[in-house]
């Protein structure tokens, strides 16, 4: 062992240890107290019809504030927003703001903070078994929902959406036509207590190919397909695997609530708020489903 | 939350049986033992990030609630958990690099007058921060055997290598650290290192060590 080695290790053998930080702490109970919900280890089967396990919800981290490759992203989105409009996807217009924010120098709400992510506080646990999602891609009747076990198929009936036909996998216009299919208006009023078992509900009951209008979501501030998109791409790893977008309302203020397909029929939910820019995802809640 | 405890892996082991034979709060008893070990090493495995290594967290104890009736006990509890924490930040970060580089790597990159002194508090921060350029595959070891303080064989099942490899990758880890903290160095010391032992505020950590 050579003299450097030694002082390097001294160095290294002083570290401190860091201790968890509470609300990561508290993330983290509440992630394995759902997970470990009375009938069923995590990946065992549960017979088809019965009582669904609760999903694990995490709330997101105090001041998370995740930015990255947003703006190239939204730059290459805004410059094709013109084709999403022409190929009749999504419709609405208008800033993807509350009225009453102020408005910064470009015409994008100030980001008000992500005041229920601050809390770090647990979620509680899903609701009831009813509302529960049903496990390992079959719906509580039994049925075999859409998708493969390995995508959104436990959780949801729509399996994460891809390109339409004519669009390149990967292209910027793929995207936003992936974007506006995933898109819907479910009118349901998410809580954080029932959210888990909410974007369960609308993963299954979602049509398929019935892309939200200006209509479907009155109660929810006008915006761009543009603005979605960037708001999207702002999330931790972009726009990725999505299953659902729901222009909806959360803690009775309107938000976007993304649903991303995670792997083994569990999805991450991301309630947004509606002022999220493309460097700003405006992250009101976050939790994971695990079926 | 509830004081975490300390306990042997025969203990552990037990408490792996009781979760799978349906106790829905043995897993999170046996969890809560080791949230701050893994939470060290998540935190330098993602270079400093504690979003991320919260997230690698998650992944991980979800992985191994799934994967648990998978482990056979031919290894300690806490080595399978730390195997499956320094996986999930390995995937984590290797997925998420561009940002990786944030946290510790992206403060400030100025190179210390040779003759300040430093404070404790701001030795570690440039030991961790040159910790975190390591590549992946030194820091992990690095941070399992010079901060963890898990023995060379231990270190190797949690990373899947053998144990020669576990050490030559410490010995470049090391070899790197010290040249990028040479500035540091001062043989006139007895430790080595200059540093303003009188600092307030900091002092070693708690105990290091392998698991239970």
């Amino acid at each position: 062992m050579s003299q450097d080695d030694d002082w390097v290790r001294e160095l290294l053998a002083d570290l401190d240890r860091p201790a968890m930080p509470e609300e990561v702490a508290r993330g983290l109970d509440a992630t394995i107290a759902a997970a470990a919900a009375p009938h069923a280890v995590p990946g065992d089967a549960v017979p088809v019809g019965g009582p669904a396990p609760a999903g694990p919800t995490v709330p997101a981290q105090a001041g998370r504030t995740t930015r990255r490759h947003a703006s190239a992203t939204r730059r290459g989105l805004l410059t094709l927003g013109g084709v999403a409009a022409a190929v009749g996807l999504f419709a609405m217009v208008g800033p993807l703001s509350q009225p009453q924010d102020s408005q910064d120098s470009a015409g994008i709400a100030a980001a008000p903070r992500t005041e229920d992510a601050a809390t770090g506080a647990p979620a509680p646990q899903t609701g009831t078994a009813e509302e529960s999602a049903a496990p390992n891609g079959t719906s509580q009747d039994g049925t075999a929902e859409n998708g493969s076990p390995d995508d959104a198929g436990a959780l949801g009936g729509s399996a994460p959406t891809g390109p339409g036909p004519g669009f390149q996998e990967g292209s910027p216009a793929a995207d936003l036509d992936r974007i506006s299919r995933a898109m819907t208006a479910s009118q349901t009023p998410y809580t954080r207590a029932q959210l888990p078992a909410q974007a369960g509900q609308v993963a299954r009951t979602r049509p398929a190919e019935a892309p939200a209008t200006a209509d479907d979501a009155a109660d929810w501030p006008a915006a761009t397909l543009d603005d979605v998109s960037a708001c999207l791409a702002a999330l931790p790893d972009g726009a990725g695997d999505l299953v659902f977008v729901d222009l909806a309302q959360f803690e009775g203020r309107p938000a976007l609530v993304v649903a991303r397909s995670i792997g083994d029929g569990a999805l991450e939910i991301f309630v947004q708020d509606v002022a999220c820019t493309a460097t700003d995802p405006a992250i009101r809640f976050r939790t994971t489903v695990v079926p | 939350m509830a004081e975490p405890v300390d306990f042997a892996d025969a203990q552990a082991q037990q408490l792996l049986r009781r979760y799978l034979d349906g106790d829905p709060d043995a897993f999170g008893v046996l969890a809560r033992a080791y949230y701050d070990r893994l939470w060290a090493v998540a935190l330098r495995m993602s270079g400093g990030d504690p979003d991320e290594a919260a997230d690698a967290l998650q992944d991980a104890f979800i992985a191994a609630m799934r994967g648990a009736r998978g482990f056979r006990g031919d290894a300690k509890v806490s080595t399978w958990l730390h195997r499956i924490v320094v996986n999930a930040s390995l995937d984590r970060h290797r997925r998420r690099k561009r940002r990786a580089e944030a946290a510790y790597v992206a403060e400030d990159d100025r190179v210390p007058d040779p003759t300040d002194h430093i404070s404790n508090r701001e030795l570690a921060w440039d030991v961790e921060r040159a910790l975190a350029r390591l590549p992946d595959d030194q820091r992990a070891a690095i941070v399992l055997v010079d901060v963890e303080g898990w023995p060379v064989a231990e270190a190797a099942s949690i990373l899947g290598v053998p144990a020669g490899t576990v050490k030559s990758r410490c010995s470049r880890g090391r070899a790197k650290l010290a040249a990028d903290l040479s500035y540091l160095r001062n043989p006139g010391h007895s430790d080595g290192v200059q540093r303003n032992v009188g600092d307030p505020g900091t002092g070693t950590g708690q105990q290091k060590g392998g698991g239970a």
